[in-house]
């Protein structure tokens, strides 16, 4: 075959078009991922006027936002985020311990795509269908009654933090089981040999191996479900009542208001507090390991 | 940097594949490091070496897949540094998990004929002709998971030699086999690059295997080319003191030139001075040397030879005995503290000697090697 | 069972208790899909099996058209994230500066779906006027309404949304593939495409077929970002929020709620047979490609 010299070809062959194409998901991804949420902070400062916003520099929006009752329930809606991740974590992790650990390797994966199941069922639905459950003549006051533990149904359940958390560790749970799989991903099967070899007891394996092991995974599970308790606007809508406001909530209310300043103050604030708990958690534990299993 | 300038009227069909001065870095990494070597037509050349030392990359280069830093590949004279894998008139067999898993034997050998668009009735002509010239004939519904480690590695040769390129590069193609499977399938390979006629270039990290099969090995570590000859020349007469230590089984001593006659350079081991033979190459009084001497070639007695012919005889502490199959190692302390190696077959009279013993060892004066590097 | 010495009981306990979470989650759902097929509603003692709630939506126009317009969003959703999640894998695998890439293609899981919509109505509508101020600039009417909300608006919301799954299926199909065979179809002849089509993509093929079942789902799933997003037009899941915040929860919203649900677990509930059973035999196969017997 004659061979001579021409224009370089990479080594996949690309011609210069090729190449470029590669590079279109990224620049999808900054043009319309990136660069929005770092301008939320820009929007923030703006002006606002009737319909729209000017651009400016004002902190009339950060005002608005602290000086109300939105602060403090935005403080609220953190602390029943919190409540949230840790009740799907005790719920949650242990299955995915169990699976890592008793279940055979070339099965462990089947296991957990049983929980796609719930996952792939809209969320919307997941989060009415706790109304009758909830509610009034719900499913859980009649069991309750009937089984003559109470005499008038609870109202309290429903349209409350309690339902919002409810509401958030059902729509989160799966995602709980798969990052702390995804977690326990860096937890060979011979690290349980081991300790038993060595005689560790259940509850040190636990606290002495398995956690600073799966760290990294179930600090990224947290986060995820804390900021998406934080800032979807869909539990405490459905589910939540007048006390249950989340910034997600806020935002929307502000949209709806014509108040965009305000709007993308909340959102800045809501990214701000996902981007100060993924510095910390890659400091604390380097959340790059839980690529692992994906490179 | 030497860099040639060839047209297409001076293409040397002689030459298969030469790289000048190649080197391939990867940042900090010198993975290959300005290697020039030449491989000519119908050779079965061998790139020997160390894991990790750049004979993959090496033949990755003169493939196209890789591309190099510096430095030219050409083939046929006419350089190829900047074509892609498809576009060079070379074939590359794999050392695993390199046969496409969804077609049959036969779509996999006629891959690459299928793409050049080869009437059906040629490619199944050229497979049937492949798969009989690899030993695989009825083979060809097969698919791959079906087949054995061995079967899959002779569709990778039919695959690569149905395309009838010049080169053939393999990458360690035996080492996924085992011990006595790789020996036959050594053997095989040898065969059927007879049988074809085209170039062959090896990579493998077995002088076993190399020494058996090549017409020529280079020795290729830490990037760099060490030496390159004819395996025998490579396996008794290594000029290189890693060539030494790599190949076969060799005792290292090294020591200062003390002097230098005709026929002799007198290397100063600090207990005692060896006389070895003078290389063309002759180092300097005072140059640091090496000496090897290969394990076979040492004599060991529990007695002074009277009749040595010349050669010298060193006195060594025995220390213990290795049976190894076909005969025994022995190993020995020198004077100085050093180890040496001592191999003895099972034939003929059987030394023996305890732990602690005074031995003697000899060798013929030409046995002993000087590597000045 | 793992662990030899361990108790029988605790094993099958925890295994219950795996089980009983995984009910509990699909629980609601089934819940919903039985009353919906209930012609008394909800809180009716009786039940009595009909279909006359999904005709009711069947033969609802606005229900209908919602039903066109969440069709059409997740058919376009599907050519452009799967593509994309495709490209991005392949990028990753052979980028230098993997961790960035892969954070920047995986970020917008964490940052949630109001937050998100929002910024990106904010974007859209400065950017919609930036291109308006350009085609007054420049006096001739292009570049009007590229970016009002509407159909491709929307669509942008689901790509950014559904992308990182996409991307991570994908990802992990490929992991599985063995670039050597590239390499050795390049060294046959092929080009990077022919490499990529006839030898890379049958082996990858199910995992694009996953995500293009999964991105379909999600997009169809999806309210928040589309109801920001969209223009003139509103979804099936849009309708659904609606009425369940304005009238409640009608005979209507359970049949509409079920049919959501029905669809996913359908199409879900089929690719883990299809995987369960394929995975016995791809078991043996792959352990067979892996250990080639190693004498003949």
């Amino acid at each position: 075959m004659p061979a001579s010299p021409s224009i370089w070809q990479r080594l996949t062959g690309e011609n210069g078009l090729q190449k470029w194409g590669f590079y279109v998901p990224l620049i999808f991804m900054v043009l319309f991922f990136a660069l929005p949420v770092a301008l939320t902070l820009v929007w923030s400062f703006f002006e606002r006027t009737t319909f729209w916003m000017e651009p400016g520099f004002t902190l009339f929006a950060y005002e608005s936002f602290f000086t109300s009752a939105r602060a403090e329930n935005y403080l609220f809606s953190m602390m029943h985020s919190g409540i949230s991740v840790i009740i799907a974590f005790s719920l949650g992790f242990p299955i995915a311990v169990f699976v890592r650990r008793r279940v055979p390797q070339v099965a462990q994966h089947r296991v957990i795509l049983l929980f796609i199941l719930p996952f792939m069922i809209s969320e919307l639905v997941r989060v009415f269908a706790m109304r009758p459950i909830l509610g009034r003549f719900g499913i859980i006051n009649n069991l309750l009654m009937d089984m003559r533990v109470i005499s008038e149904p609870i109202t309290s359940i429903l349209f409350s933090p309690t339902a919002v958390v409810i509401g958030e560790v059902v729509s989160f749970l799966p995602f709980m089981v798969f990052s702390g799989f995804l977690a326990m991903e860096a937890v060979e099967q011979y690290i349980f040999d081991v300790c038993d070899d060595l005689g560790v007891g259940r509850v040190r394996t636990f606290k002495d191996v398995i956690v600073p092991l799966a760290a990294p995974g179930i600090f990224a599970g947290s986060v995820f479900i804390f900021v998406n308790g934080l800032g979807v606007a869909l539990v405490p809508t459905i589910l939540g009542g007048p006390g249950a406001v989340n910034a997600g909530l806020i935002v929307n209310q502000a949209i709806v208001a014509l108040d965009f300043p305000l709007a993308m103050a909340t959102s800045a604030i809501v990214i701000f507090t996902l981007v100060i708990l993924l510095y910390i958690g890659h400091r604390l534990f380097d959340l790059t390991k839980i690529l692992q299993p994906i490179s | 940097m030497k860099i040639r300038n060839v047209n297409a009227n001076q293409l040397n069909s002689d030459t298969a594949v030469e790289t000048v001065d190649v080197s391939k870095f990867y940042g900090e990494v010198r993975a290959v490091d300005g290697v020039s070597l030449t491989v000519e037509s119908g050779q079965y050349f061998v790139l020997l070496g160390p894991s990790g030392g750049g004979k993959t990359t090496l033949l990755r280069l003169i493939g196209g897949f890789v591309r190099p830093t510096q430095g030219q590949v050409l083939l046929h004279g006419a350089d190829v540094s900047d074509l892609p894998p498809n576009k060079r008139s070379t074939s590359m067999v794999f050392q695993s998990y390199a046969l496409f898993p969804h077609m049959s034997v036969e779509k996999n050998v006629s891959y690459g004929l299928k793409l050049q668009k080869m009437p059906l009735i040629e490619q199944a002509r050229k497979v049937t002709e492949m798969l009989a010239l690899v030993g695989l004939e009825g083979y060809g519904r097969r698919m791959p998971h079906e087949l054995s480690g061995g079967q899959q590695q002779r569709v990778q040769l039919a695959r690569s030699l149905v395309l009838e390129s010049d080169v053939l590069l393999l990458d360690e193609p035996l080492a996924a086999l085992d011990a006595n499977l790789r020996r036959d399938m050594c053997l095989e390979l040898k065969r059927i690059q007879e049988q074809v006629g085209i170039t062959f270039i090896h990579v493998t990290h077995n002088q076993d295997e190399a020494i058996a099969i090549a017409d020529r090995i280079a020795i290729i570590a830490d990037g760099k080319m060490i030496e390159e000859g004819l395996p025998r020349d490579i396996y008794e007469r290594p000029s290189r003191k890693f060539t030494a230590e790599f190949i076969g089984q060799n005792n290292l001593i090294s020591g200062e030139v003390a002097a230098v006659d005709s026929e002799h350079v007198v290397v100063d081991l600090g207990f005692t001075k060896l006389y070895v033979a003078r290389p063309e190459q002759c180092p300097a009084e005072g140059a640091q040397v090496t000496v090897s001497v290969p394990a076979e070639k040492i004599e060991i007695a529990n007695q002074a030879p009277q009749e040595t012919g010349g050669a010298q005889v060193l006195q060594a502490v025995y220390e213990k005995e290795s049976y190894v199959g076909f005969g025994s190692q022995h190993q020995i302390r020198l004077p100085d503290g050093q180890e040496f190696i001592a191999r003895s077959t099972t034939t003929g009279e059987r030394f023996q000697a305890a732990p602690g013993d005074t031995v003697y060892i000899t060798w013929p004066k030409l046995a002993a090697r000087l590597h000045t590097s | 069972m793992l662990d030899e010495y361990g108790s029988k009981w605790s094993y099958r306990a925890k295994w219950s208790y795996l089980l009983a979470v995984v009910f509990a989650l699909l629980a609601p759902a089934f819940h919903i899909i039985y009353v919906s097929f209930n012609e008394h509603g909800f809180a009716a003692r009786i039940y009595e099996f009909t279909f006359s709630w999904y005709r009711q939506i069947l033969a609802d126009t606005i229900l209908v058209a919602s039903l066109e317009w969440t069709f059409y969003l997740a058919v376009a959703v599907i050519f452009t994230s799967v593509p994309m999640g495709l490209i991005a894998a392949k990028f990753y695998k052979r980028s230098q500066r993997k961790i960035m890439f892969v954070t920047l293609m995986l970020a917008p899981l964490f940052v949630p779906a109001d937050i998100l919509a929002s910024a990106l109505l904010v974007y859209f509508k400065n950017l919609n006027g930036f291109f308006e101020s350009l085609s007054d600039l420049l006096g001739i009417g292009l570049f009007y309404g590229w970016f009002e909300l509407g159909f491709l608006t929307a669509l942008i919301g689901q790509i950014v949304y559904t992308i990182p799954y996409a991307f991570v299926v994908i990802l992990i199909t490929m992991s599985r593939y063995r670039d050597q065979q590239t390499e050795a179809a390049r060294g046959c002849g092929a080009t990077a495409w022919q490499a990529f089509w006839q030898v890379e993509f049958p082996q990858i093929r199910v995992g694009v077929f996953s995500s293009c079942a999964f991105v379909t789902i999600l997009s169809f799933n999806e309210a928040t970002r589309t109801a920001l997003l969209k223009g003139g037009f509103d979804t099936f899941s849009n309708v659904l929020v609606g009425e369940v915040m304005n009238i409640g929860m009608s005979g209507e919203s359970y049949a509409m709620a079920g049919t959501l649900s029905i669809l996913s677990i359908t199409v879900i509930g089929l690719i883990l047979t299809y995987t369960f059973i394929k995975s016995g035999r791809l078991e043996r196969e792959a352990r067979a490609k892996a250990q080639p017997l190693m004498s003949e």
